[in-house]
């Protein structure tokens, strides 16, 4: 039972720690790639091929989550309905848009007069949630963090866009701002950065190492 | 203190008392077993009368515990007489003839007394088996045996054990049986028999732990004699239906003897206990306890006056073995069977004595009657002597029936009440017994019983036998079981120690709890009563509920306060108003309002690089932002790539994003001040498509650019013609420049594309919200140029004088940020101050 | 032109409908607001699969294996396999075929991404952090940026701190030293300013959106009317 799994956990290991060398090997002093950095490269293409495999893997389990809830009549079925029919037109448009002008011209069309609209009108919606939440933070927390976190929001903005009639608001748009969002603001940034940098690193080493094993169940 | 009972006869005993004085049997068990009737009596129960026939079973033969070396003690086999056949009994009774004479047959009860067949064996009698031992203590054991009958009895014995062995078949064992053949023998040798006779019981007699007391001599002889004078001098125990002779016709009547062995029966003076123990009567039981030499002699001697009144003094039937049962024994027999039970008990409890039977009398019939005599002696013996301590009372005056002569009947089950010799009643058929009259002259105890009475005693006995059995069992009947909590622990405790049944037989008897000695035989018991209900206590019945209140708890959900959904809608509309106004507002005047701005986040650094880019050398550009911000994007990136477009560099288009490619045809089509350089696909720019992996494809694409991306999104080869021709790697671009909404998506660019792009810059045009984490790169230097949202793009346009898109949407901005920030401020401050009215309120409510 | 127009108009209906169906959240949720974001799914979903297979599968899978070399027919194959493979994992019988795929993906993104955290975020930052402290190109404004220095180191070496959630055991609980706590208090203030920043411009962003669709949305009408 101990050695179920292991193949995965050698694959990881070991391609992983190639890809790692690859690194600090994959060059020669010329800057020609070494037999190290070509392998890494083939490595790195079946990566990209798989990561294609992975986008299909994903829609095909979205088209498998709602006909399952079509089968089996949940609420909300007929939205399922819209979304299915509208995933395969929108598919066989695709397929066919290198072969059929007319269904390059839709598939175009459907990203270009569908996606990027609806995309756009969410975003959108996003402002009025926003000013809505910023007048509500501090009736549901008052403290000082909150209090520091909004404070800086509203300066930030006073400070990026001009008042109308008005121009620049002085203090806030030539010094507040500029100082509060290359100082203060980068350095938490910059703390955040290493942070998530450093925790990244200690993720990849715990699966190069075989310590994390977050690829599938233990018959792996 | 209140007095004991006798665990066997149920009488009242001093506490103090160790044995019954009544019974001899000891009161306080000394193993430490509870006595059969000693049940926990509660208050208010009234006192179980128990069955004295189940206590003469219970109780043991021997007063005394078994001691280590004793010998074995022969065991009562009362029970078996009532699986004797008839003809057994009725042989037993007294009829004595050898072999062709009838034998008497006195009345069928078991309560008669039995007719003792004159052949004592006392060799047979040592190996008589333990179920025959019982046949002379059945009548003895089950009835109270009066002393004065007991002495008779006892001289009988030792007069009729000389007999016995002049005969060839002594009986030493049954010693009490002696009294009836010294009856018997009485008027030819009273007194050569007595002597010997009293030796031989005692002698002969050394397995049995009570040795019959002696007899107060002179007493037993007085009357003896007396009985004897007016015939032959010998005055017998009346317990010897085998003697031949005359007996008295009192004698005879009383046993119910027919008329055909009256001449057979010597009529015996037989006094039934129909009254209370007379001063004879005791010092008889004194006397009779322990047959002694020339006790019967001197007693056979002189006949009590009491006795002399009623006629002539019955010779000893037993004097002539071989005889028929005499008349008096007959008749005894026949009367005693309905009607005079306690005198036919009387004579059942004192077996014959085998000694004098006749010589016509079987064998074996004799040594059933001799172990008989040996079995009920001990008994008649301690109830002799015992009696005798009490005060006598007068022997004719006319009193009930005692009442250890009424629970000679009482105590006498059917089943073991039959004396070991008395004979079957078969020949008397039933019609007959008004032919067993008492004779003429009947003692008063005798006439006050009259037959209404004796049946009603027998019934009475009989229903106190079957209650006793009843209760016997010690269960409750079953209203009482009906009504006891079932869910009482102690009840079920008390319970179990009332199921327990006490054992009957064997050398346990008497005890309670044992486990049957045969499985599934055992006595059966009620099966114990499971409660499919939990018992639980009331403290653990309130732990259950605040358990369950707390469960509920949870799980319902708490009530929420309902919020003011109304106003927050309200709120929501008016600032959704409030900002639809103010950003639409400048579309209709399209007048531009605002004034410009200052300087751009990165001071113009971007704008400098692109304006120091080569012309025909390619730029790589990602875009890779979503769609939802295409409109801030194309707005940031149009003076850009305005600016790069002018100059009519090449472009390489990539992504990262399935929807990059489109976006960036969409981009260059339709964008401001970008459309109108008409880029065309595959002529001024290569759109690679996209690159799958994230930074995987980024680390690939750094490794072999023309392997990572070898078709454009046409299909058809990117690198061999067209703009890209000659493009080896990332560095052999003039720039690369990253259009991007996302945080995360441009460090990744910075972090894997960055190290691998040597000279080539790195610019970056990002949207507003990616600017805080992406400045650490450009202040580190890993970028060289940072546009970050639509105010740097306005920035952009406005130093090359290129109003865009930042442009046209600059006043809509202003108005908007600024509807946004009052928007904000006024809310906050209406909140805080609504909160604290309510709060206000609230304390006042609450005050 | 008419065809365009129409063409155009039908398109611009379109797009005109579904930013009104998505902008009608704003009074409340509603079946139109719900179809168009089904809609959207469905499209951006069947999209992004038909742009997978061709930029992706299409050209890497197919064609070496249709027209290729043996070494890229090999590699392909290989590829193919671990995604089929990868495909397994739809089904949750299948599902532990799919483990070497994932497997592999896991590897070489955890080295990637080692490889990407430490040359390019950390030590360049690090270097960064250290390179404000070198005054010797600040000329006359070195104690400007020497003062800027201080509070970007603070507030870098606070804010890391403030993640550092190691504690010891103690009578009363696990509990931070009394540094870590103080210091990762003052990172807390710097993680505020910056999460504050980030709000504004997301705020600014979702506005730019916004004005974007209005604009369109008044275009259209402009156009139409």
């Amino acid at each position: 039972m101990k050695f179920k799994g292991i193949t995965s956990t050698v694959i990881a290991i070991s391609f992983g720690v190639l890809v790692l060398a690859g690194y600090i090997f994959g060059y020669n002093a010329d800057g020609s790639l070494s037999l190290l950095g070509q392998f890494q490269l083939i490595i790195l293409n079946i990566a990209v091929i798989l990561a294609g495999f992975a986008v299909l893997v994903g829609i095909f389990n979205l088209l498998l989550v709602h006909t399952k809830k079509i089968s089996q009549k949940q609420k909300g079925a007929g939205y399922s309905i819209v979304l299915i029919v509208t995933l395969v037109i929108t598919f066989l448009l695709g397929l066919l848009a290198h072969y059929v002008p007319i269904a390059a011209a839709l598939f175009n069309g459907a990203f270009q007069y569908i996606q990027l609209p609806i995309e756009t009108s969410l975003m959108a919606l996003l402002v009025v949630t926003l000013t809505y939440a910023s007048i509500r933070l501090l009736r549901r927390r008052l403290n000082v963090l909150s209090v520091i976190f909004l404070v800086t929001a509203w300066v930030i903005l006073v400070g990026t866009a001009p008042w109308p009639f008005l121009g620049d608001v002085p203090f806030f748009s030539d010094i507040v701002r500029p100082i509060i969002a290359q100082i203060p603001a980068a350095a938490g940034a910059r703390g955040i950065l290493i942070g998530v940098a450093l925790g990244t690193l200690t993720t990849g080493l715990r699966i190069l190492f075989g310590s994390d094993r977050p690829y599938g169940g233990k018959n792996g | 203190m209140a007095d004991v009972l006798c665990p066997v006869c149920g009488k009242p005993n001093p506490p103090d008392q160790v044995e019954c004085q009544f019974c001899g049997s000891p009161i306080k068990p000394t193993d430490g077993t509870t006595a059969h009737n000693s049940q926990t009596l509660k208050p208010g129960d009234q006192p179980t009368k128990g069955d004295t026939a189940e206590f003469e079973k219970a109780k043991s033969p021997d007063e005394n515990p078994i001691r280590p070396g004793d010998l074995p003690t022969k065991k009562n086999t009362a029970d078996l007489e009532r699986a004797l056949p008839s003809w057994l009994r009725t042989l037993r009774e007294g009829k004595r003839p050898a072999s062709g004479e009838s034998l008497a047959e006195p009345s069928s009860d078991e309560g008669l007394p039995p007719a003792p067949p004159a052949t004592p064996a006392s060799d047979a009698s040592s190996a008589l088996p333990d179920w025959l031992s019982g046949l002379g203590e059945a009548g003895s054991e089950d009835e109270e045996v009066p002393d004065w009958l007991a002495g008779l009895r006892d001289d009988k014995s030792i007069q009729s054990l000389p007999a016995a062995g002049e005969e060839g078949n002594p009986s030493p064992d049954l010693g009490n049986e002696d009294w009836m053949a010294r009856l018997g023998n009485e008027p030819q040798e009273p007194t050569t028999e007595s002597p010997n006779s009293s030796e031989g019981p005692a002698a002969e007699q050394p397995a049995f732990d009570v040795s019959p007391e002696p007899d107060t001599d002179g007493n037993l002889s007085d009357w003896l004699q007396s009985l004897q004078s007016p015939d032959s001098g010998v005055k017998e125990p009346p317990a010897v239906p085998q003697s031949e002779g005359n007996l008295p016709d009192w004698l005879s009547s009383l046993s119910g003897v027919p008329e055909e062995s009256k001449p057979a029966s010597n009529e015996i003076d037989q006094p039934a206990p129909a009254e209370n123990n007379p001063d004879w009567l005791d010092e008889l039981k004194m006397n009779s306890v322990t047959p002694e030499p020339g006790t019967p002699a001197e007693g056979s001697e002189s006949v009590p006056d009491w006795l002399s009144n009623y006629g002539p003094v019955p010779t000893t039937p037993a004097a002539t073995p071989g005889e028929n049962v005499p008349d008096w024994l007959s008749g005894l027999d026949n009367k005693s069977r309905p009607d005079s039970e306690a005198p036919a008990a009387l004579f059942g409890s004192e077996s014959p004595d085998t000694g004098d039977l006749p010589a016509e009398t079987p064998d074996w019939m004799s040594r059933l009657q001799a172990d008989a005599n040996i079995a009920e002696e001990p008994e008649k013996k301690k109830e002799d002597f015992e009696a005798a301590s009490e005060e006598p009372a007068s022997p004719k005056s006319a009193e009930p029936l005692p009442e250890w002569l009424s629970g000679i009947g009482t105590t006498t089950p059917p089943s073991s009440a039959t004396p070991a010799l008395i004979l079957d009643n078969t020949n008397n058929p039933p019609g007959e017994e008004g032919e067993t009259n008492l004779p003429s002259v009947t003692p008063d105890w005798l006439s006050k019983l009259s037959p209404e009475q004796a049946n009603e005693k027998a019934a009475v006995s009989k229903e106190d036998q079957v209650d006793s059995e009843n209760l016997e069992a010690a269960e409750l009947p079953s209203w009482v079981q009906a009504m006891r909590p079932v869910e009482s622990v102690v009840d079920q405790k008390s319970a179990a120690l009332e199921d327990q049944v006490t054992e009957q037989n064997g050398p346990l008897a008497g005890l309670r709890g044992v486990l049957p000695g045969q499985p599934g035989l055992g006595a059966l018991r009620k099966p114990p009563v499971y409660f499919s209900k939990l018992l639980v206590s009331d403290g653990q019945q309130r732990y259950a509920e605040v358990l369950e209140r707390l469960v509920a708890g949870e799980s319902n959900p708490r009530t929420v306060a309902p919020t003011k959904l109304i106003s927050n809608r309200i709120w929501r509309w008016v600032t959704t108003l409030l900002l639809f106004l103010a950003i639409g507002l400048p579309f209709v005047s399209s007048t531009q309002v605002a004034p410009t701005l200052l300087a751009a986040s990165d001071k113009g650094v971007s704008s400098k690089i692109i304006g120091g880019l080569p012309a025909n050398v390619p730029v790589l550009v990602a875009f890779d932002y979503d769609p939802a911000l295409s409109g801030e994007m194309e707005a940031v990136s149009a003076p850009i790539m305005d600016q790069l477009l002018s100059k009519g560099t090449p472009l390489a288009l990539i992504s990262t994003s399935p929807t990059g490619p489109a976006l960036a045809e969409h981009f260059l089509q339709t964008t401001s001040l970008v459309d109108v350089h008409q880029y065309q696909s595959g002529q001024q720019y290569v759109n690679l498509g996209y690159l799958a992996g994230g930074s995987s494809g980024m680390l690939y694409l750094t490794g072999s650019l023309t392997a990572a991306m070898p078709v454009d999104v046409n299909g058809k080869p990117a690198w061999n013609s067209g703009p890209l021709q000659g493009i080896q790697g990332l560095s052999n671009f003039a720039a690369v420049i990253i259009l991007t909404d996302n945080a995360d998506t441009g460090r990744n660019w910075i972090e894997q594309v960055g190290p691998h792009l040597g000279n080539t810059p790195m610019l970056m045009v990002i949207s507003t919200q990616a600017e805080p984490m992406i400045r650490p790169y450009f202040d580190s230097g890993q970028l060289k140029g940072l546009v970050s949202g639509l105010p740097d793009a306005k920035i952009y346009e406005q130093s090359y004088n290129r109003p865009g898109l930042a442009y046209h949407y600059w006043n809509s901005f202003s108005f908007g940020m600024l509807a946004a920030e009052l928007i904000i401020v006024a809310g906050v401050i209406f909140g805080i101050l609504a909160d604290r009215l309510f709060l206000r309120k609230k304390n006042r409510e609450e005050a | 032109m008419p065809a365009i127009l129409s063409t155009d108009l039908v398109t611009g209906i379109i797009s005109f409908l579904l930013t009104l169906m998505i902008l009608s959240y704003l009074i409340g949720d509603n079946p139109a607001f719900r179809v168009a974001v089904y809609i959207f799914v469905g499209v951006s979903a069947g999209y992004a699969a038909a742009v997978a297979w061709w930029q992706v599968l299409f050209p890497r899978i197919l064609m070496p294996l249709l027209a290729g070399s043996l070494t890229e027919r090999v590699l392909a194959l290989i590829a193919l396999a671990l995604g089929i493979l990868l495909l397994m994992k739809l089904s949750p019988r299948t599902s532990t075929l799919g483990n070497p795929s994932i497997a592999f993906l896991v590897g070489v993104s955890a080295a990637v991404a080692v490889g990407g955290a430490v040359m390019g975020t950390i030590i360049p930052q690090t270097q960064a952090s250290i390179n404000l402290f070198s005054l010797s190109s600040a000329g006359n404004l070195w104690l400007e940026r020497f003062f800027f220095g201080i509070i970007m180191l603070l507030g870098t070496i606070t804010s890391l701190v403030y993640f550092h959630f190691g504690a010891k055991a103690t009578p009363d609980g696990p509990k931070r030293s009394r540094l870590v706590t103080i210091l990762g208090g003052i990172g807390q203030v710097f993680i505020a300013i910056t999460l504050g920043v980030l709000f504004a411009g997301v705020l600014a962003a979702s506005m730019t959106a916004l004005i974007e669709r209005l604009n369109f949305l008044w275009s259209f009408l402009a156009k139409l009317l």
